[in-house]
């Protein structure tokens, strides 16, 4: 577990004179689950790829268990998180075990150590080592790739998790499932977990908190429960909107 | 076929020394872009930069990089200036590439690698790299068809290799000797195309075990090639030492053991321009230097200014030059003068300034002029150039001499601003005069064809074309030798046009290969009837 905190962070596109995020502050507990909401371009992926240094504030600063992340080495903090971003992005010259074994040889761990560990991660994922160690990424479905991305980023034991649009591209049944076995993985390593989404159901199904961004800044941080009761502002209303109706035809539907 | 034995038997030294040259430039090429790349990758200055020279480079003639690196490199012949412009020729594909390839990786990948934490160079080694191995290895084949092709006009700058097949071939009217030259650089450059194709599949699909049997196949194919080809390799330093340490002929020498020969021990190195007279020359003198005793290395059609700054820079020992030619392309003397003192000054010009001494005039003149057919002359009532004048005419040579102050001068004194000048390689003039494509030829008063074809010479009463006397000369180094003085003395004023044309004529008309006709020639000049004067 760990905890992120955010404070006084300000990024600008263009050296200072407009920022496209300022004026943040945000602390993501330990072991939580905090969705970052927004539309494309509200900045919600750099506010994401900042907490392990692939993007670097203007100002403020982030620090992770206590420790500001502009002190320490970035490749060294990178390789303690884990990283999962949309459509897996596998190394397709590596096998699947290859990939998941990626940042136990960066961190020299013994191969047997490192080959446990895969087939270790792969059932964690529910895909059968003995079928899947040797595959190509080409061999794989999106909802296949995507779980190997996952244990990609588990494998040298993080305890701070981010997750950049992990279920964007996939069909609404895998999306389901891996959405479903993310909670109980989540749940059973009592991870923290920073995730980028701009869907809201997913952000209410999979959330402890949502912080909500919009107009260079935050909108509104709180649990599902507080959004859905108390939505600070008309934009927060409208994004509402789309889940309560799908809800209300589910129920509809499931009446008759 | 009658020279195929002969072609066989120049094929294993040819061969490897084809191969050898090819590899060790694509190999330096090879690492020299790895580099570069690397460079180019931190960043954008180096990768423009490198990228315009490695362009530049390709847009310099292969024939003219190669030439260049002669005098670069001191006047040094053979390997090292075909090496080191193939190696630059071969620079572009591989490093296009390789940063096209490098390039090319997906974002989205990159931005993976760096998120779990790999450093830049981990990105590059790791992900970058295998991943445009394929464009990469595209690249490395492209120039090693380039390179393996180019490699065929080396010969020009006295490296060994296959190109000299084609270049005797087509100078000596052997089709025969061409296609077999053709042949095997095609065979190799497949063959090094595919084994270069199998290597990328192996790496491709991850057989390490396959990559390595294809690249220690592509080592020992080196291996071999240096073995086949070291002894030349090695003899250009042999024989610098061995003519620096030659001693004077001991005065006593009547007292020594009779088979004691004059050069016995010494290898000497000639060579020859691309054409027949030039290659009889040098086997002329490798007969007369065999015959006391050295070892020669002959150096095939190599480009007439190479073949000059390789001898003022010691690298070849001796060869047959024309005085016209030093007076008009070394001195760049613009006005005619006589016979002997074209001779004379040449001499004294090439001691003076080059340390290079003239061992004597072979006897004979080998000048330009203008022939026709007689039954044309007779047409239009020409005898001599100034008949010529503003005739519209096609007059054919070879480009050299379009581009000599000679025919500039021809042109001003009688007039002939009418003509039409048809630039084209020496061999195929004479077809197209008697096919009518041209009227007249600007040839050489030796050719064995004018007298084949019966063609008419044109007089040139005003004496414009300077005169072309065979030279033969010697190194600064080797002039020191006396005994070698002593030995190349037999040849001068021995030769006289009859016998010059007469060996031209041989090669040119009879298909003798070079050797034998230099061999008849070496054999009437040591039998007791004296060879006459001009």
């Amino acid at each position: 577990m760990s905890e992120v905190v955010i404070s006084g962070f300000a990024k600008s596109f263009n050296g200072g004179e407009s920022f496209l995020l300022s004026g943040i502050d945000l602390t993501i507990h330990a072991g939580e689950v905090l969705v970052l909401l927004g539309s494309s371009g509200s900045g919600k992926t750099t506010l994401l790829r900042t907490i392990n240094g692939l993007s670097r504030p203007d100002e403020g600063r982030v620090t992770v268990d206590g420790e500001d992340i502009a002190a320490l080495d970035a490749t060294g903090l990178r390789r303690s998180i884990g990283y999962v971003i949309q459509g897996a992005a596998l190394f397709p010259h590596l096998t699947v075990a290859e990939n998941i074994g990626v940042v136990p040889n960066l961190l020299e761990w013994p191969p047997k150590r490192t080959a446990a560990r895969v087939d270790e991660m792969l059932r964690l994922v529910r895909l059968d080592p003995a079928d899947y160690r040797h595959r190509l990424p080409a061999e794989l479905s999106g909802g296949q790739a995507q779980r190997v991305g996952v244990a990609r980023a588990l494998a040298a034991e993080p305890r701070l998790l981010l997750m950049d649009e992990p279920f964007g591209a996939l069909d609404p049944v895998t999306r389901m499932q891996l959405q479903d076995d993310f909670e109980k993985l989540q749940r059973s390593l009592s991870l923290t977990v920073v995730m980028v989404t701009h869907d809201m159901t997913e952000a209410l199904l999979l959330a402890d908190r949502i912080a909500i961004l919009a107009d260079g800044g935050l909108a509104q941080v709180g649990t599902p429960e507080e959004i859905l009761s108390s939505p600070a502002s008309a934009y927060i209303e409208e994004l509402l909107t789309t889940p309560r109706r799908q809800a209300a035809e589910l129920k509809g539907l499931f009446a008759t | 076929m009658s020279g195929l034995a002969e072609n066989l038997r120049d094929l294993p030294a040819l061969l490897s020394g084809h191969l050898l040259l090819s590899l060790c430039a694509l190999a330096t090429a090879a690492a020299l872009t790895l580099i570069l790349a690397v460079a180019a990758d931190r960043s954008e200055r180096v990768k423009r930069i490198s990228l315009n020279l490695a362009g530049t480079m390709v847009t310099i003639p292969s024939l003219a990089l190669l030439a260049m690196m002669v005098p670069l490199l001191g006047g040094t012949i053979g390997f090292a200036p075909a090496y080191a412009a193939l190696t630059l020729y071969a620079v572009l594909p591989m490093l296009q590439n390789t940063i096209a390839g490098l390039d090319a990786v997906a974002p989205s990948l990159i931005e993976a690698a760096r998120g779990l934490g790999m450093s830049e160079r981990q990105i590059l080694r790791r992900v970058r790299f295998p991943l445009a191995l394929p464009v990469i290895v595209a690249g490395l084949r492209t120039a090693a068809v380039w390179t393996i092709g180019t490699t065929t006009l080396a010969t020009a700058v006295g490296a060994s290799g296959l190109g000299t097949y084609i270049f005797t071939g087509l100078q000596t009217r052997n089709h025969g000797m061409m296609l077999f030259g053709c042949f095997f650089a095609a065979a190799l450059a497949i063959s090094l195309d595919q084994t270069l194709s199998l290597l990328e599949s192996a790496l491709q699909t991850r057989r390490r075990g396959a990559a390595r049997l294809v690249t220690a196949a592509l080592g020992a194919a080196a291996l071999l090639a240096v073995a086949a080809a070291s002894p030349p390799l090695f003899n250009s330093e042999q024989k610098r030492a061995a003519a620096a340490a030659a001693p004077p002929p001991p005065a006593g020498s009547a007292a020594r053991a009779a088979p004691q020969k004059p050069l016995d021990g010494l290898t000497l190195t000639t060579g020859s321009k691309p054409f027949i007279e030039s290659y009889i020359h040098a086997e002329l003198l490798a007969l007369e230097l065999g015959n006391a005793g050295a070892t020669v290395d002959n150096r095939p059609n190599m480009g007439s200014t190479i073949l000059f700054d390789a001898l003022r820079s010691n690298t070849v020992d001796c060869y047959v030059d024309y005085s016209g030619t030093i007076w008009a392309t070394i001195m760049k003397r613009e006005e005619p003068a006589s016979r002997l003192e074209t001779l004379i000054e040449a001499a004294g010009y090439l001691l003076r300034e080059h340390g290079v001494t003239t061992v004597g005039p072979l006897g004979y003149r080998n000048d330009y002029c203008f022939a026709m057919r007689r039954g044309r002359t007779a047409a239009l009532g020409i005898r001599s150039i100034a008949d010529l004048a503003g005739r519209n005419l096609k007059i054919a040579g070879d480009p050299e001499v379009f581009g000599r102050p000679e025919w500039r001068r021809v042109r001003e004194a009688y007039g002939l601003e009418s003509l039409t000048p048809v630039g084209m390689q020496k061999i195929y003039m004479f077809e197209a005069l008697m096919n009518d494509q041209v009227d007249a030829i600007v040839a050489y008063t030796t050719d064995g064809r004018i007298a084949l074809h019966d063609l008419a010479l044109l007089d040139d009463p005003k004496q414009v074309f300077p005169p072309y006397d065979a030279m033969l000369l010697v190194s600064p180094q080797a002039a020191g030798n006396a005994a070698l003085i002593d030995v190349l003395s037999n040849l001068v004023n021995r030769i006289d046009g009859a016998l010059m044309r007469g060996a031209n004529r041989a090669v040119d008309v009879e298909g003798q290969t070079p050797e034998a006709a230099a061999a008849s020639l070496w054999n009437r000049l040591r039998s007791p009837t004296p060879a006459g004067g001009e």
